[in-house]
């Protein structure tokens, strides 16, 4: 019955019911025409909007403005926020200061600091350190390699910057030391591989700066001296740092390792100590020859009644005795540290022999400390014997027009002071030509 | 009615756009059933034909404002319906108009009696649309709606602005009183 009901409605739909087809044309028209006449002169929508409304044809319009706009929303700052990210790091990552994009990369690793400050642990941290660390030694190293003019601010930049880098570093070592933070001995030990490398780079830079001694470099040299040595620093009080953890029972780094680091270290000093030694006699070798040829020059003046000669050289003469004086004094007393240090290598050799790590990585700080000790007196003897080098030429040009002197050193180039500090391996006693013309 | 594909592209292309052609098409799918849903509301034709010309004009209007329309089909039939209930009040002071005489007037005149045949002959059309017009106003407009339209519930709900259930149990009441009405019974 019921069926039969709703059989007999639905057939109502057939028939008079509907409009007249002619009707039907005739409204379309008109309304038509109507709407027309209503539309606005241009349409202004945004694309967006347009992607959002032509979206809602396929999913359910709350859908859309509720949830797929805002996800979507969230996702394209995500994917440019990644992007850009990426980009950006991927142009600044060789940029140097003064570039562009320099102040990106910093910004980059700012945030990547504060980021990782919030949520990081103290491992992710000082790893992080430890890479910014090594980014600022190649731009100090790459800045100073460069002609840049400006290349003095920019070093001073890059090695205060790598300076805070190794304090923060150093700050996470004493941390870890006081027990706060714990990272494994592996963390240890790359923080002291890393220094390594750092203090090569380091070493590279202040070569390349005695090449060319000017007050500007003397300045520089001295920064990225001091910055050494706190880079020494931090690799000893990493050495301190993997020694405790192992011996607390950490086996991430085995005890072959700890030893193979600790001689490494003991090496490194033994190194560091040797081109000290090889500079400081170096410099003494060629004060001793200036003091030689200034003496040949004054004995030429007083033969020839020269007074004023005489009297100029004889001061020049007193000055470079006086260095020479000194620089000997600087060679015995690196050949004390040396002889000091492969005691203090001895023992601690001793001391891991007998598995006591602790008394040994103490013997790596001292021989650290004696080789702190020993390029402090490099760099005076070398900086010394620099003062001297105008002089030098003075006394070239105007004993040309008086007189011959002979130097010891014969057959050599024009006049050429060599005291970049060579590595240990290559190094030979810097030689002392002096030629003042013949 | 909650909208084919077609008719959600074309209702995207006349909000997004306001194409004349696009409202043109959808008046092309609409007319009809608006046109019967207003019909069994009035008394003639031509108040049907107004009225249905009436809705689509106010239909674009409405989406000239940029007011959200869910479904262009629920649009016409909610506004179909106010303008019914306005034709209703301006005629408040007149008798009720009979829904036979209309459909009596559709038998006579609207389709050349052609569809007396269709619905199984003359005494069967004649009964059902006895029974509707003896139907309250609520049980007329669903049982059309569902049964002449053939449109589905949750359509229905959003035309009348009730729940579905509400209009379920309308349904299901205007039934029970149509096979009551009806001689059989």
């Amino acid at each position: 019955m019921r069926e039969r009901v709703i059989e007999q409605l639905k057939r109502l739909q057939h028939g008079s019911v509907n409009p007249q087809t002619d009707w039907e044309a005739r409204n379309r028209a008109l309304l038509l025409s109507q709407i027309k006449n209503t539309l606005p002169e241009s349409l202004s929508i945004k694309s967006t909007e347009r992607m959002w409304a032509g979206l809602s044809i396929f999913i359910p319009k709350p859908l859309v403005y509720n949830v797929v706009r805002p996800v979507a929303m969230l996702l394209i700052v995500v994917l440019v926020a990644t992007t850009a990210y990426s980009g950006t790091v991927k142009a600044s990552y060789e940029t140097l200061p003064g570039d562009w994009l320099y102040p990106a990369k910093r910004g980059v690793e700012k945030t990547q600091a504060a980021v990782l400050s919030v949520i990081g642990n103290a491992t992710s941290q000082t790893k992080l350190h430890v890479e910014f660390a090594k980014r600022r030694a190649a731009e100090t190293k790459q800045i100073i390699n460069s002609t840049d003019p400006d290349k003095a601010a920019k070093v001073g930049e890059t090695v205060a910057d790598l300076k805070d880098e190794m304090k923060s570093i150093n700050s996470k070592l004493d941390e870890n030391k006081s027990a706060n933070v714990n990272f494994q001995a592996t963390v240890a030990k790359d923080i002291k591989q890393n220094t390594e490398q750092i203090k090569n780079v380091l070493q590279d830079a202040k070569d390349n700066l005695a090449l060319t001694p000017n007050v500007e470099n003397k300045v520089l040299s001295q920064e990225i001296s001091e910055t050494k040595d706190l880079v020494k620093d931090v690799s000893v009080k990493a050495m301190e740092v993997l020694v405790t953890k192992h011996l607390e029972g950490d086996t991430s780094v085995s005890k072959e390792e700890v030893k193979k680091e600790i001689s490494s270290a003991l090496q490194t000093s033994v190194d560091d100590v040797g081109v000290s030694k090889q500079n400081v006699d170096g410099a003494k070798i060629i004060l001793e020859s200036m003091r030689g040829a200034v003496q040949d020059l004054k004995s030429e003046a007083q033969k020839q009644n020269n007074i004023d000669l005489v009297s100029s050289t004889k001061a020049f003469s007193d000055k470079v005795s006086t260095a020479a004086n000194q620089t000997v004094a600087a060679v015995l007393k690196t050949e004390a540290v040396s002889v000091e240090l492969d005691k203090k290598v001895n023992e601690a050799n001793d001391f891991m022999n007998k598995d006591d790590l602790a008394q040994a990585v103490d013997k790596v700080r001292e021989a650290n400390q004696a080789s702190k000790d020993a390029e402090k007196i490099s760099d005076t003897a070398i900086e010394k014997t620099q003062t001297f080098l105008p002089i030098v030429q003075v006394i070239k040009d105007s004993s040309a027009a008086t007189t011959t002197v002979q130097s010891i050193g014969k057959d050599l180039p024009p006049l050429i002071v060599t005291t970049t500090p060579v590595s240990a391996v290559s190094a030979t006693p810097v030689v002392i030509p002096i030629l003042l013309k013949n | 009615m909650s909208g084919t594909l077609q008719e959600k592209i074309l209702l995207f292309k006349l909000q997004i756009e306001q194409d004349p052609e696009a409202f043109a098409a959808l008046y092309d799918i609409y007319v009809k059933r608006i046109y019967r849903f207003v019909y069994f509301k009035v008394s003639s034709h031509e108040e049907a034909e107004d009225i249905t010309s009436e809705v689509f004009l106010k239909a674009w209007h409405f989406l000239q404002e940029k007011k959200e329309v869910k479904s262009f089909s629920g649009l016409l039939y909610r506004v179909a319906r106010n303008c019914i209930i306005d034709l209703y009040r301006r005629k408040a002071a007149k008798p009720e108009t009979a829904l036979s005489n209309f459909l009596e007037e559709a038998l006579e005149i609207g389709d050349r009696g052609q569809w007396y045949a269709d619905v199984g002959g003359k005494m069967e059309a004649q009964q059902i649309i006895e029974v509707l017009k003896k139907l309250k106003q609520e049980y007329r407009e669903v049982v059309t709606l569902r049964y002449v339209d053939e449109l589905e519930i949750d359509e229905i709900a959003e035309i009348v602005g009730k729940t579905k259930m509400a209009v379920r149990v309308t349904l299901h009441r205007a039934i029970k009183k149509i096979r009551e009405i009806l001689p059989e019974n």
